[in-house]
């Protein structure tokens, strides 16, 4: 698990990944949250994941996102798992995938209409 | 089916079932990814349907994976499985005859056609009017349910391209079918329904079949090996019980094998005796042989047409509404591969995740803008080929590695070879001209990468029926050669794996085997 410094600074640094816009960010949803559980139970994982973070948890917030930055750019290894993992965890959450995207699925529907599109019709040849 | 069919036309039967029978009231069909994370985290677990190869493990060679899928419990994979239910055609029965590899199906459309007929009524297929020589026609079919905005706009592409798309085929009903209800379009088939609105053996089949009285079955009873009598024909089944590790045997007159396609050959091969030193029914040493699956993998692109639009409800009824059917045969263009490919379109649209995200670029409120831009235009394409049927692709047993009874596991030994790769480059340029007919913006993917064997979940070929007993286990009835009280009516009977989904087929193939079994024993001559 996860410190409170460490806690702190993955929602910061998940919120550099999907901000708060008009729709709620990543620390928003619990992003932290869920990583932290996800990596719980994977031990080498999460070893490597502590070592990426512990140079961001005394950085102020500029700094942090000028750091955040350049991994980005150097396609870091790092930069890599915590955008799969908040990109992951985000779009499972209730703000990510219902409220940000528009997702209503698994939900008992009376009838299915599908495309009504004119302009997307097929025609028959 | 076998239960099902033989119980109706007066037969007692017993069916052993290796699991435990999972109960719909428990299903999470339509549990949110959130809900399911809360649930996880307080020790809640849904049902476990996937057999855990740590309980019966199977061996495979060293660099020669095998993702064998296996379900315990009444109706099997059925209760999960993709519900695409595709006719095959004489371009498949005649397929081998055509082109010299391996043996000739024993059948052709015309003995299966009336069956097929029968199954679409019987479980309720949805589809559309469409007829071809590859994917013949149904008067039967229940309505299609309408396309999505990206299956219309690829259809419309597919003609600019010159590749066709029909109406999807799939056992789910979209009208009240039998007494049961329509399906109510949560998109969440993959988790088991628990209306039953999808064909699944257990309710479909096992159900009606127990009301006649003449059904019995035995749940955790993991089926080890078919005795022989002195004569040489098959006397019962030995099993143990899957909880408490006891040793049964059970008598019978006949003995019907359907455990899915490994693990029937499993049993068989396992079936050893003095007068069967190789396995009941094995001494042409086919059983086992002929291991065959299909090639899959998966490319997805972005419709402009619906970049940016509003999310839509994509669910309908979960997975593929077009299909496109396998052209190669009549496009009078040489290839240098026997056989051929067909295409799936699951992940259309609006779904339970944002996977794709992953593979976009960058990161920040950019980022994050583009993710949403792109969700409702998701395009999901998963191409299906046909592997050849080689002889040492198989599956053998060994007494050096057995499993929890001290019966020996299967090892699988299976790879594919140039004839599936020349076709997975020609599946991919199809792939490849439709994303750009479509104009679809393309999410990156790396040309020849294939599915690891078995993810397509469709074994066939290791007890396969055919005309010549020197080449052959079955005949066309699926009643072995050699042992004519002993019957596989499941895939492993199949010659050829097609590029087609089996099951439906294999519906048809067990009814039409299981009314020659019962006309048999009604004549006394089993």
């Amino acid at each position: 698990m996860l410190n409170a410094s460490e806690m702190n600074t993955l929602a910061a640094l998940s919120d550099f990944i999907i901000p708060r816009s008009d729709t709620p960010g990543a620390s928003d949803a619990g992003v932290h949250f869920i990583i932290d559980s996800v990596l719980a139970g994977q031990t080498e994982r999460l070893a490597s994941f502590r070592a990426g973070l512990r140079p961001f948890l005394k950085l102020d917030s500029a700094k942090r996102l000028e750091r955040l930055t350049a991994l980005h750019a150097g396609k870091d290894p790092f930069f890599r798992m915590l955008k799969d993992l908040t990109v992951e965890a985000y779009y499972s959450t209730r703000e990510g995938l219902a409220t940000e995207l528009g997702w209503t699925g698994y939900t008992p529907q009376a009838e299915y209409k599908g495309c009504t599109h004119p302009e997307h019709q097929w025609k028959k040849a | 089916m076998a239960a099902w069919n033989l119980t109706r036309q007066g037969a007692n039967v017993l069916m052993l079932d290796a699991g435990t029978p999972f109960r719909r009231s428990t299903f999470w069909t339509h549990v949110k990814p959130w809900e399911w994370r809360e649930r996880m985290e307080a020790g809640r677990r849904p049902p476990p349907f996937r057999l855990d190869d740590r309980e019966q493990p199977y061996d495979t060679p060293k660099g020669q994976p095998f993702d064998l899928f296996r379900v315990w419990g009444r109706g099997g994979k059925t209760n999960v499985w993709g519900r695409v239910s595709l006719r095959y055609g004489d371009v498949d029965f005649e397929g081998p005859a055509r082109d010299g590899w391996e043996i000739d199906w024993p059948i052709r459309y015309k003995d299966i056609s009336g069956y097929y007929d029968r199954v679409d009524q019987l479980i309720g297929v949805c589809g559309g009017p469409e007829d071809l020589d590859v994917l013949p026609g149904s008067k039967y079919h229940l309505p299609p349910p309408a396309m999505r905005c990206a299956e219309q706009l690829l259809r419309k592409a597919g003609k600019s391209a010159g590749i066709d798309f029909v109406h999807g085929r799939r056992a789910v009903l979209t009208r009240p079918h039998n007494g049961r209800a329509a399906c109510h379009y949560c998109g969440a088939c993959g988790r088991g329904c628990d209306i039953s609105a999808f064909f699944n053996s257990s309710d479909y089949l096992l159900e009606p079949a127990m009301k006649t009285g003449r059904l019995s079955v035995i749940d955790n009873a993991v089926v080890a090996r078919v005795l022989a009598g002195d004569n040489g024909l098959a006397s019962g089944v030995q099993y143990f019980d899957r909880l408490t590790k006891a040793e049964r045997t059970v008598r019978a007159r006949i003995v019907i094998v359907a455990a899915s396609a490994v693990d029937s050959t499993r049993i068989l091969l396992n079936s050893k005796s003095p007068r069967w030193p190789n396995g009941i029914g094995n001494s042409n040493d086919v059983v086992g042989r002929y291991l065959c699956e299909q090639i899959r993998f998966h490319v997805f692109g972005f419709m402009p047409e619906l970049m940016g639009t509003k999310a839509l409800n994509d669910d309908g009824i979960s997975g593929e509404h077009m299909y496109m059917p396998r052209y190669n045969h009549r496009d009078g263009r040489k290839r240098d591969y026997l056989r051929g490919f067909g295409m799936q379109l699951w992940n259309t649209g609006a779904q339970s995740n944002a996977n794709f995200a992953k593979s976009l670029d960058g990161f920040g409120l950019e980022f994050k803008k583009s993710v949403k831009r792109r969700y409702p235009a998701l395009l999901g394409m998963h191409p299906y080929g046909e592997v050849l049927p080689y002889r040492d692709n198989r599956v053998v047993v060994d007494a050096k590695h057995v499993d929890r009874y001290g019966v020996p596991v299967a090892r699988i030994e299976f790879t594919i070879r140039e004839n599936e790769r020349k076709m997975a480059a020609e599946m991919y340029d199809m792939a490849e001209s439709l994303l750009r007919a479509a104009k679809a913006e393309v999410l990156p993917f790396e040309r020849g990468t294939i599915d690891p064997p078995g993810a397509a979940i469709h074994e066939h070929g290791t007890v396969r029926m055919g005309r010549d007993p020197k080449r052959s286990v079955l005949n066309g009835f699926c009643q072995m050669h050699e042992v004519k009280n002993l019957f596989c009516v499941d895939g492993a009977a199949f010659p050829t794996a097609t590029e087609k989904n089996p099951t439906l087929t294999i519906l048809a193939v067990a009814w039409r085997a299981t009314d020659y079994l019962a006309a048999e024993m009604k004549a006394g001559r089993l």
